[in-house]
């Protein structure tokens, strides 16, 4: 039969078939087996058995000669992914392929040589042939996951901000073997891009870091994924609700007012804040978050100016001003003692913190500020700062830079309040270093820890239908005159 | 997919909303300038006789400009040469004098002395009040000719519709009885100063608020401590 190696002298004791092709009893064998471990070394993904095989195929009856059964021999034998059946030889039986009860964990069998020396007058020849085939000697599940493993670093950076790496392998078993219709199929239904979702929906502390990269390549036999997340801590302000990137800067400046030589002097205490921000905001969410972005910090350093010092009487007297430095330095010493300082002194949060700009957004509740000036005036009623404390903010000017077509990811914001203070309190009456409640924390971790793991704001997936098998030399049903042996 | 607009064009949730703006009346100043100006007339009195020949003028001028050039002292005149590019080598200010005779200086028993008020203010919000002054030197001062302002002009505006007004004023006062101290200076209202000020022995640093973080973690980890590890975790399985 050509299916065969041609008749032998010996009873067969053992069984030896790849794709078709049977071996007669005129053969030796060895296996070489690997243990092949995972990039961690550490355990064992599979074993990689390279079976070795040396015989004679002979002359079948009635033929002229071994054509007929080299050619098929040729094409069978040097076919991908088809089953391997070795077994009668005590070795426990090494029965690999689609059909088989054992699957190939990387598209095997995968057949590497095929030698052809010829004995004589075209009845027989020497044949030798390698095949590996990579199996989990310890599963029989198909398509599962083969190696889960990776590589952290931890850094920091001049400013002793940490920088966290991770770097790793995720792999799975894919052969034809797990496909609908085997070794003849040339569709894949799944990759490892599908267990990424599972295994590499990674959760980080966005309290305390923003993840800065992710990257999910997939190798060309769809079987592994070379990750890679790398997150860095963030800045003490943290960024604002709903956003993905947010920089700014906030400059202060005494104003020099007037032209000619006026302008030349400095007209402490009036001072100037010009603030500008550029946001990022989550693409699925409006853009118009990142002026309730800018707007909510500029309203609350705006109301910081309430904590300037605009003495009343004789504003030159520092002498005066004695009290009025232990009154200012209270919330230093309610730090000290433990005590939790509000984020911003003497402004009325309960009325107007910074979530309240946001509840009363989300409610599209009008919002006068005005209406709060008399707050003020209670507050100062029962103030021992009364008279000494008074908001004198007033915006100068307000304008944005629009990023357009590709820029259209950010805009910035810029604008600019002055206020009245003397040199001792503009710190305070500045805001600096004082952010509002929407930033940071909680806050944004919550706003954008669906971003976080596997996904994006755009779920993206690699889909494996696009994905077939091009597969000329082989996985096809051979046809022809040749006969596949029983 | 790339452009996505999820907004609601029905809800407008910043319709309304407000920035503060808080304009005490004295802190709305973008700029203020007074002074008083004072013109004395100490009551000295010149008297002068007529003169006794064609003398010619005095004059400062020891080079003439005529036409579009330059000529020499005396041109036109007899001696006198016209030369457009007339090169002096000496001159300066002229003090001679033509004249060699001596006049006669009498006073008067008291001085005359006029005060000028005079300034220009840019307020955001109010209008700028024309100031006056109520006495001077101890003694009541009189307004007199000329007192003028230009009224407030609206010059501009913040956002929001708030004015900004100018205003500029030259007031004349005059005093009757004698004068004692020195003149009045103003204080500086948009700068928040005035001229009795007690010169610090240092300046004050600017001290700075609690930062917000800082506040927490002073009062909220306990031990100090900073994020634990694991600091990430993977999720689902």
């Amino acid at each position: 039969m050509p299916g065969t190696t041609g008749l032998g002298p010996l009873p067969d004791t053992g069984k030896l078939q790849y794709n078709g092709v049977t071996w007669s009893a005129l053969y030796k064998s060895k296996l070489d087996g690997k243990v092949v471990i995972d990039a961690s070394q550490r355990i064992t993904r599979y074993m990689q058995w390279e079976l070795q095989v040396d015989g004679i195929v002979t002359l079948e009856q009635g033929l002229p000669n071994t054509d007929q059964t080299w050619a098929f021999i040729r094409k069978s034998l040097s076919v991908d992914g088809a089953d391997l059946v070795y077994t009668g030889q005590g070795f426990g039986g090494l029965q690999v392929g689609p059909g088989q009860p054992t699957q190939d964990v990387a598209w095997g069998p995968i057949p590497e040589v095929l030698s052809f020396q010829p004995l004589g007058q075209a009845r027989s020849a020497f044949i030798a042939w390698r095949c590996v085939v990579r199996i989990p000697e310890l599963s029989t599940t198909p398509n599962t996951v083969v190696q889960f493993s990776y590589e952290s670093a931890l850094s920091y950076d001049e400013e002793g901000y940490a920088t966290v790496s991770l770097r790793g392998t995720l792999e799975i078993a894919l052969a034809r073997a797990g496909l609908p219709g085997a070794a003849n199929n040339r569709v894949v239904t799944q990759t490892v891009d599908k267990f990424r979702q599972l295994w590499l929906d990674i959760d980080f502390d966005l309290t305390k870091y923003k993840i800065v990269r992710r990257e999910f390549p997939m190798t060309r036999d769809k079987r592994t994924c070379e990750w890679e997340y790398q997150a860095t801590e963030l800045a003490p302000f943290g960024l604002p609700l709903g956003h993905t990137g947010a920089h700014g800067t906030m400059s202060f400046r005494p104003i020099r007012p007037g032209g000619g030589q006026q302008g030349k002097l400095l007209a402490v205490p009036r001072w100037v804040c010009s603030m500008k921000c550029t946001y990022a905001v989550r693409s699925d969410f409006p853009r118009r978050m990142a002026q309730f972005a800018f707007l909510s910090l500029l309203w609350y350093r705006m109301w910081s100016s309430l904590n300037g010092s605009f003495p009343v009487g004789n504003q030159n007297d520092v002498n005066a001003n004695a009290n009025l430095r232990g009154l200012l330095r209270q919330p230093f010493k309610q730090a000290a003692a433990g005590v939790p300082v509000p984020a911003l002194p003497n402004v009325p949060i309960g009325t107007a913190g910074a979530l309240k700009f946001y509840q009363q957004l989300a409610a599209n509740q009008k919002q006068v500020a005005t209406a709060l000036i008399p707050v003020i005036a209670i507050n100062a009623a029962a103030n021992p700062l009364a008279g000494v404390l008074t908001a004198t903010a007033m915006l100068m000017d307000f304008g944005f830079d629009e990023g357009l077509y590709e820029d259209s990811k950010t805009v910035t914001f810029q604008a600019a309040w002055s206020f009245f203070s003397t040199f001792e309190t503009v710190m305070q009456a500045s805001g600096v270093w004082n952010y509002s409640q929407d930033v940071g924390g909680n806050v944004w971790s919550t706003s954008v820890k669906d971003i976080m793991g596997w996904r994006g704001p755009l779920a993206a997936q690699i889909d494996p239908s696009v994905e077939v098998l091009v597969d000329m030399g082989g996985g096809a049903p051979l046809s022809g005159p040749v006969i596949v042996a029983e | 997919m790339a452009i996505r607009n999820p907004d609601d064009v029905d809800i407008q949730p910043q319709d309304g909303l407000g920035l503060p703006w808080f304009i005490p009346a004295g802190s709305g100043w973008l700029g203020r300038r007074d002074h008083v100006e004072i013109l004395l007339d100490p009551g000295s009195a010149l008297h002068k006789t007529l003169p006794q020949s064609d003398q010619p003028w005095d004059t400062l001028a020891t080079q003439f400009v005529e036409g579009y050039g330059f000529v020499n002292p005396g041109a036109g005149q007899a001696g006198g040469a016209a030369d457009a590019d007339a090169v002096i080598a000496s001159g300066g200010v002229n003090l001679n004098s033509q004249s060699t005779g001596y006049d006669t200086i009498q006073r008067m028993a008291t001085s005359t002395y006029r005060f000028v008020l005079r300034g220009e203010a840019w307020r955001v919000g109010y209008q700028v009040p024309v100031p006056g002054l109520l006495s001077v030197g101890g003694q009541t001062a009189v307004p007199t000719f000329p007192q003028w302002s230009s009224g407030n002009v609206i010059v501009g505006n913040l956002p929001g519709q708030i004015p900004i007004f100018y205003c500029a004023w030259e007031l004349h006062y005059i005093v009757a009885g004698p004068l004692k101290g020195s003149a009045p200076i103003v204080p500086n209202a948009a700068m928040r100063i005035r001229a009795d000020q007690t010169l610090p022995d240092m300046v004050q640093v600017p001290f700075a608020p609690a930062d917000a973080n800082a506040g927490v973690s002073a009062g909220g980890a306990a031990g100090g401590g900073g994020p634990k590890l694991p600091f990430f975790k993977r999720r689902g399985k």
